[in-house]
């Protein structure tokens, strides 16, 4: 906790440069009355003052992130799983699935006219390209159309529910 | 006779077409409805046989922007902290949350499109009466499609409030292949903020992803694109990182003016791994298939004949 609490002193004093980052921010909120009235201070209190996050400052962090995973107060004695480690297993798993196709949403009767279209070998697609894809898709038209369901569709699907 | 036709007919048109001017009128005021209330209920989402329900949150602070709390109720802990336009992810596994940022600037009930000619021009828009839809009176709005490429929505739309109280997807044979509505859905009014924040996990470690790098994509590419469904115009056209591989794609997005439907392409792995079929989950559809030496992926909340027509008027040089 007193680490913790290092990290995050040093956070205020903008050692660390969360300022730009909210919901790493939010992320740390534990139970910890400095760290509320910090997260309360800067997230709402910024966000209802409109004089949030700069746009350059959030690039540069997120830029940062992109190229080392943070990981935000790790308890003692717990190993993080580090991101390359991490996104090797995804493609590892990903490679595994190839083939899979009993994913959880229907496949449809398909029009006999489409059907003459398709390979008869199922999907090599997992369902977790799916998602990626349909996150994709979801992402890059947000101000066109009817948005139909698609931050439902990211909740409930960004995690595959495979079990 | 005739002519005592001929001035019904006259009575009738212009309220014929004042009664569709009112409803694209109040699926406007529905959509900015979904952005200025404070609200919170359940929503349920409905899907081929998979139901989830999802709690919501959201204030409007005027200049402060949009704030917005869902958290998953079903199944594994998710939650989503949405302030403008950024959506930040926590999910929750067994020794660390991760945290994923996302570009997605709103989601139900904030769903409905701005009212433009080329919606127009590819629904006809019709009003069915009332039904109650948890424990509201709601206006019941239907949009026609032109054609069989794209689905029919249904919106009922809350008389008290002008909220979108359920939105449902239906196929020509008129069945709903996807839904989304309240179950539970109270207005209030206040500034208290304490809501926006997630769930705290004190032990677990809290993991953030990286982000995805995007370009908007040159022109003077290697491709075009033929006959479209009819309606349908290019609104985007960047490159990105594939969502599962570690390639360039170039993604294009159309649209009608409802509904949006992604192109993905990127040069194909050797012809073993070559992949194809299609799927669909609720209204989305997903077709995968190989165009010359170009993987394809089309995605789309449209049936799954229509993918396949977008995947096919690809040309590559």
């Amino acid at each position: 906790m007193d680490e913790m609490k290092q990290q995050l002193s040093a956070m205020m004093d903008d050692e660390l440069d969360l300022d730009a980052n909210p919901h790493l921010l939010l992320a740390a909120t534990h139970s910890d009355d400095i760290v509320k009235s910090w997260a309360e201070y800067h997230l709402i209190g910024d966000a209802l003052r409109r004089e949030a996050m700069q746009v350059d400052v959030t690039a540069r962090v997120m830029q940062q992130l992109a190229n080392e995973p943070t990981v935000l107060a790790p308890p003692p004695g717990f190993k993080t799983l580090s991101l390359p480690r991490y996104a090797a297993a995804a493609s590892v798993a990903a490679v595994t699935l190839v083939g899979w196709m009993a994913w959880h949403g229907d496949v449809t009767s398909t029009p006999a006219s489409v059907a003459q279209n398709i390979a008869k070998e199922p999907v090599a697609m997992t369902s977790e390209a799916f998602d990626s894809y349909l996150l994709a898709h979801a992402e890059y038209a947000p101000n066109n159309g009817l948005q139909r369901n698609r931050d439902v569709q990211l909740v409930a699907y960004s995690e595959p529910q495979r079990q | 006779m005739f002519r005592y036709f001929l001035s019904l007919l006259l009575i009738v048109l212009p309220a014929l077409s004042s009664a569709a001017d009112d409803s694209w009128l109040m699926i406007e005021k529905a959509a900015q409805a979904a952005h200025k209330l404070n609200y919170k209920g359940v929503f349920v989402y409905q899907v081929a046989n998979s139901m989830t329900a999802i709690q919501i949150t959201h204030s409007n602070f005027g200049n402060s922007g949009e704030f917005a709390r869902l958290t998953v109720l079903d199944g594994a802990p998710k939650e989503v902290l949405r302030q403008g336009d950024d959506s930040v992810i926590y999910k929750s596994r067994s020794q660390k949350v991760l945290i994923e940022k996302r570009r997605i600037q709103s989601g139900f009930p904030a769903v409905l499109p701005k009212i433009t000619d080329g919606i127009k021009a590819n629904y006809q828009v019709q009003v069915g009466g009332a039904e109650r839809v948890s424990g509201r009176e709601a206006s019941v709005v239907t949009l026609m499609p032109r054609d069989k490429s794209r689905y029919i929505s249904k919106l009922w739309i809350d008389k008290d409030s002008g909220l979108l109280l359920k939105l449902a997807s239906l196929n020509d044979k008129n069945e709903i292949v996807e839904q989304v509505g309240f179950n539970q859905l109270v207005l209030f009014n206040n500034d208290n903020m304490d809501w926006f924040r997630p769930n705290e996990e004190p032990n677990k470690a809290y993991v953030m992803q990286p982000e995805e790098t995007v370009v908007p994509a040159t022109e003077a590419d290697n491709w075009t694109m033929s006959q479209l469904p009819q309606g349908f115009h290019k609104i985007e056209q960047v490159r990105r990182m594939s969502p599962f591989r570690n390639v360039v794609v170039t993604h294009l997005v159309f649209c009608d003016g409802l509904t949006t439907v992604s192109l993905f392409f990127e040069p194909a792995d050797k012809v073993a791994t070559r992949k194809q079929g299609i799927m669909t989950q609720g209204a989305t559809s997903m077709y995968v298939t190989t165009v010359a030496d170009h993987q394809v992926v089309v995605l789309g909340e449209v049936p799954p004949a229509t993918v396949i027509q977008f995947a096919n008027a690809i040309n590559f040089k």
